[in-house]
């Protein structure tokens, strides 16, 4: 093709790799990474110019006065140590465990309707462009709408509660694990499909015998995952009236209110209730292999 | 029976994998196929159950044109036909017994099926299978602790669960070694021998085909161009249907064994 061997200006900056194997001449190609990395770089900092810098006063100093305010009960609204703990005992676990009962609620609607949509969604299962296509486009819409404009319609139809709450999460969940779960099956190996078709048995039947052995310990990880997401997706829907934990929060973080020793009890359970969780994903991620 | 009457399979991006297939393999057959890759081997054996569409002619297996059949009726006839693959298609996270009873989900409804449990004669059927191909002490090992060729028997085993009369085998040795390799072919041939069941097979090897089927078709480019008893096939037979001599590659060979040894792969231990 290119006869003569003419050095370019991209063989100066970046020569190719030649090797000499017993007089045999073999050229390592290019790798592209690096320019895609370049390239990114290059529009990252373009990006940064686009931040308006102007009229912004920093305020450092009042991030640890708040951090403060959140561990000194003495001086906030719960009074002492011993009412800090009395809340946590009293409101916020109850209230936690009523947003783990949501939370996981949501989780499992979405889940179980991400089951059959995600089959559908699958190239290597559904087969026909005509089924695949429609449904992945109907995914990406339903994971376009923010979660908390999900959790606004809920409030609108269910009121405020947990019912919102679990309607809410059943969205994000189901748009979320169908995609995970379709990338999932299309990456499984179809040899034993195959061979279930060729024995008689239906699509459906190969796709319970062949495909979810194979799929079933990705699913239970992804599934606590989504559980996990959720745990603290719960406070963000709480102020649009999810209930549970997040509507205290808001209520304790308020304006007028400004109760940062019970935001301190109320971040100290979530931070716990998830490092409890992510050490049973992990658990279960490490059993399930 | 399996009776080709002018068969053309033509891809749907236009590649004619089978031209005019005129075929009879009869009940009791041990049939080996041999050609170069590409030349429409797998083609012509996933054609039997339909895994393959024909796009002309008329195929029958059992007096069942299979050209015409689909849904239920497709499935049936497939339950009769077992199929083995070079790569085993396992479902290697499941257990041995577990992937042979795949073998026997088409005989219930899809609800039952669904479900997952299987009656107590399944689990028998299963279990029976597995001492025919000499691995029953392994029906509750997960299948990636097997040996290859441990593997390919848990498929057999798979497959003789369905009870076929007729025993369709891609490769089943391509990926073997050459002492597990003829350990797998005796079992085919006693599968052929003492249970009657047809067996047609892709072969590589071409001494391996010539050992053990007793009749051989030779395809090349889609067509066939030999077909006749193993002992009649000479050097010419071969030349012509591989357009070149035998290399050594698609031989195995003469392999060194003692029979204790393969009696031990035989049994798995």
């Amino acid at each position: 093709m290119n006869a003569t061997n003419k050095s370019t200006l991209l063989d100066k900056i970046y020569p190719q790799k030649i090797y000499n194997v017993n007089g045999k001449i073999i050229k390592k190609p290019r790798n592209k990474t690096i320019f895609i990395a370049i390239l990114v770089l290059i529009i990252f900092i373009g990006l940064l110019f686009f931040i308006p810098t102007r009229n912004i006063t920093i305020k450092f100093e009042q991030f640890p006065v708040i951090v403060k305010k959140m561990f000194s009960p003495t001086t906030g609204k719960t009074k002492s140590w011993a009412g800090w703990f009395l809340y946590i005992k009293e409101t916020v676990w109850p209230l936690m465990l009523e947003t783990i009962n949501m939370c996981f609620l949501g989780t499992l609607f979405g889940a179980t309707m991400a089951i059959p949509f995600s089959i559908l969604a699958s190239r290597n299962i559904s087969k026909k462009g005509i089924i695949y296509q429609p449904v992945r486009l109907f995914m990406n819409f339903i994971r376009t709408i923010p979660t908390y404009v999900l959790a606004v319609i809920a409030m609108i139809c269910f009121g405020i509660g947990l019912l919102t709450g679990v309607v809410a999460m059943t969205i994000f969940t189901f748009g979320l694990l169908t995609k995970m779960l379709y990338e999932i099956i299309e990456t499984v190996d179809m040899g034993p499909f195959e061979s279930l078709e060729s024995a008689g048995a239906t699509k459906i039947e190969a796709f319970r015998y062949a495909v979810i052995p194979q799929i079933l310990p990705i699913f239970i990880g992804y599934f606590i995952y989504a559980f996990e997401i959720n745990v603290r997706g719960s406070v963000i829907l709480g102020y649009v009236g999810a209930g549970g934990i997040g509507l205290e929060l808001d209520t304790a973080i308020s304006e007028g209110s400004h109760y940062y020793d019970r935001v301190g009890a109320i971040v100290v359970v979530i931070f716990l209730v998830v490092l409890i969780l992510q050490g049973f994903t992990r658990y279960a991620r490490r059993k399930l292999q | 029976m399996i009776k080709f009457i002018n068969v053309d399979k033509v891809y749907p991006n236009g590649f004619q994998a089978l031209k005019n297939v005129n075929l009879e393999i009869y009940d009791g057959e041990f049939v080996a196929i041999i050609g170069l890759s590409g030349a429409g081997k797998s083609t012509l054996l996933r054609t039997i159950n339909k895994m393959h569409p024909i796009t002309r002619g008329e195929l029958y297996v059992n007096d069942v044109d299979i050209s015409k059949v689909k849904g239920k009726e497709l499935r049936l006839l497939r339950r009769n036909i077992g199929m083995i693959f070079q790569s085993f298609n396992l479902v290697k996270r499941s257990s041995v017994i577990n992937n042979v009873l795949a073998g026997r989900v088409a005989y219930h409804s899809t609800i039952t099926s669904l479900l997952g449990t299987f009656p107590v004669e399944d689990k028998m059927i299963a279990l029976e299978a597995l001492d025919k191909v000499g691995i029953l002490e392994k029906a509750f090992v997960r299948a990636d602790q097997l040996s290859g060729g441990q593997q390919q028997r848990v498929a057999l085993a798979r497959a003789l669960s369905q009870k076929p009369h007729i025993i369709l085998a891609d490769e089943p040795v391509a990926s073997l070694d050459p002492i597990t390799t003829i350990s797998v072919m005796n079992d085919f041939k006693r599968i052929n021998k003492e249970m009657g069941i047809t067996i047609v097979a892709n072969m590589h090897h071409v001494d391996l085909a010539l050992k053990y089927a007793t009749r051989i078709i030779g395809i090349r480019e889609g067509k066939i161009v030999f077909d006749g008893a193993a002992d009649t096939v000479t050097e010419e037979v071969l030349i012509s249907i591989y357009g070149r001599s035998i290399k050594e590659s698609e031989k195995l060979g003469h392999v060194d064994f003692d029979e204790e040894e393969l009696e031990g792969k035989g049994s798995g231990k």
